[in-house]
């Protein structure tokens, strides 16, 4: 079975976003890292780069194939996890902790809580 | 193609062992068990297990059955010895591959190794060119072909036959008595496609799944479609539908080495009229800085496009990306270029093929 925190919001394409006062921290689930197996390669995005919310932002790459990560929220990128470049098997072995992707400065804080619960997340996976 | 999807006889074992699976020429076939890495890794240190049942198998024999296939592929077939295999192509009359082959000299009669994908191409392209007193025969659907691969392939296979192994030299095979079963059909070659040494046992479908099991206890690694495909890429071996199809000569996809020109085969006039007027394709190999390339991205060369990648993926040996792809030009090794991955240019040298080698290799 997945580990999904009860804490974090989800989305239909596999990204766990954690509200930290409205910067929001932002990384792909259990289920999804299990999926992709083998994380070689992660393809961040800059600091400052402005995303919409549900278009792709990142990259991760496994031997097989390559992952769009699709922006749970809108806003400016504020920090990368430069940490998953080197060791792109963290998104594997941390994907709730050491493995997230990066820090978004949401525009618009309103959007946060349109993201699935746990609950309903789960559903999805079914 | 029959729309249903097959299954080979070792089905049942790839879902006891938790394989992921996909759906592969009409197969389903196991992309998966553990994890690619972790497979990738077996096969070059160890000892891993591939289900290949899906790929075709025909006999050729009567009189002129040495004639015809020296016709039909670009080796030089009445020179291989009984007991030995050789690796070979298929060419359409432009010169195309129409597939890539293994053919077997068995005392009377040959048997061809083709691809999963092309067996019924393959076989009515054969029918078409078919020789008086030539008689061919697909026995795909009855044997299962298991892919023993990596350094202790010959630790794991010998105490199950009687043979010594050390004397079946790469590129040779044998029939062999198995110590607890008695197939109708067996043939054991000291053959693979990942760059290690290794065995493909070629059996009939029932005792197919008893043999796989008792490798598996023996400590060979069960592997699937996406460990078999870094493996080989890493060996910068040519896949077909990838780097070699109908269209593509073995000129271009440097398989030149295969051709044996003191003969007459189909495809011959017009690879010697591309010799004359010069390849504008060449296969190249590249390792990225970073990044990883997939089939499909440009390669470019001061701002141009120069070419495509066939076959991209992450090497597990080198931990980079490496791939292969067709440029209109002969780069040095060394050359730096740039391949477009998610819209950015990434820098890749050229290097020459394989990516990987394994020491004290022999013939390939």
């Amino acid at each position: 079975m997945s580990n999904i925190p009860k804490e974090l919001r989800y989305t239909k394409t596999h990204e766990w976003a954690k509200n930290e006062n409205g910067k929001i921290r932002v990384g792909i689930t259990d289920h999804a890292q299990h999926e992709i197996t083998d994380v070689v390669h992660v393809e961040l995005p800059q600091v400052g780069k402005k995303s919409e919310k549900g278009s792709p932002i990142a990259v991760v790459e496994s031997v097989k194939a390559a992952f769009d990560i699709y922006s749970p929220v809108s806003g400016t990128v504020i920090e990368i996890n430069s940490k998953i470049a080197d060791n792109p098997e963290l998104v594997n072995s941390s994907p709730y902790s050491d493995g997230f992707f990066f820090i978004i400065e949401a525009s618009n804080k309103s959007e946060f809580d349109t993201l699935l619960s746990a609950d309903e997340y789960q559903k999805t996976l079914k | 193609m029959n729309q249903t999807i097959m299954r080979t006889p070792l089905y049942e074992q790839h879902k006891k062992s938790n394989a992921r699976f996909v759906e592969f020429g009409g197969w389903e076939m196991p992309v998966m068990y553990s994890s690619i890495i972790d497979e990738h890794n077996a096969v070059r240190n160890n000892c891993g297990l591939f289900d290949a049942s899906h790929m075709g198998e025909f006999i050729v024999s009567g009189k002129m059955a040495s004639d015809f296939l020296n016709r039909m592929t670009v080796a030089n077939v009445p020179d291989i010895k009984p007991y030995q295999a050789k690796y070979s192509l298929f060419l359409n009359e432009n010169g195309g591959i129409i597939d890539d082959l293994i053919i077997y000299r068995r005392e009377n009669d040959f048997m061809l190794i083709v691809n999963a994908g092309n067996i019924e191409k393959d076989f009515n392209w054969l029918k078409k060119n078919i020789f008086k007193n030539v008689t061919l025969e697909n026995i795909s659907e009855n044997t299962a072909l298991l892919a023993l691969q990596g350094p202790l392939s010959e630790k794991i296979l010998q105490p199950m036959i009687n043979e010594d192994l050390k004397g079946l030299k790469s590129f040779n095979f044998m029939i062999p008595a198995f110590k607890s079963y008695k197939p109708d059909f067996a043939v054991i070659s000291r053959t693979g496609y990942t760059g290690e040494d290794g065995f493909e046992i070629l059996v009939s479908n029932c005792e197919a799944p008893m043999i796989w099991q008792e490798l598996v206890s023996n400590g060979a690694k069960p592997c699937g479609l996406g460990a078999r495909d870094s493996l080989r890429l890493e060996a910068a071996m040519s896949l077909h539908g990838h780097e070699i199809n109908d269209e593509t000569t073995p000129l271009e996809a440097t398989l030149g080495w295969t051709i044996y020109w003191e003969k007459e085969f189909i495809g011959k006039k017009a690879l010697l009229k591309l010799i004359e007027k010069g390849l504008i394709r060449f296969l190249t190999a590249f390792i990225l800085e970073n990044g990883i390339a997939r089939e499909g991205a440009d390669i470019m060369m001061n701002s141009t496009k120069i070419g495509r990648v066939t076959s991209g993926s992450f090497s597990p040996t080198l931990k980079k990306g490496i791939c292969l792809g067709y440029v209109n030009q002969k780069l040095e090794p060394n050359t730096i270029v740039e391949i477009i991955v998610h819209h950015q240019p990434k820098k890749a040298a050229v290097v020459k093929k394989p990516f990987y080698k394994r020491k004290n290799s022999g013939q390939v």
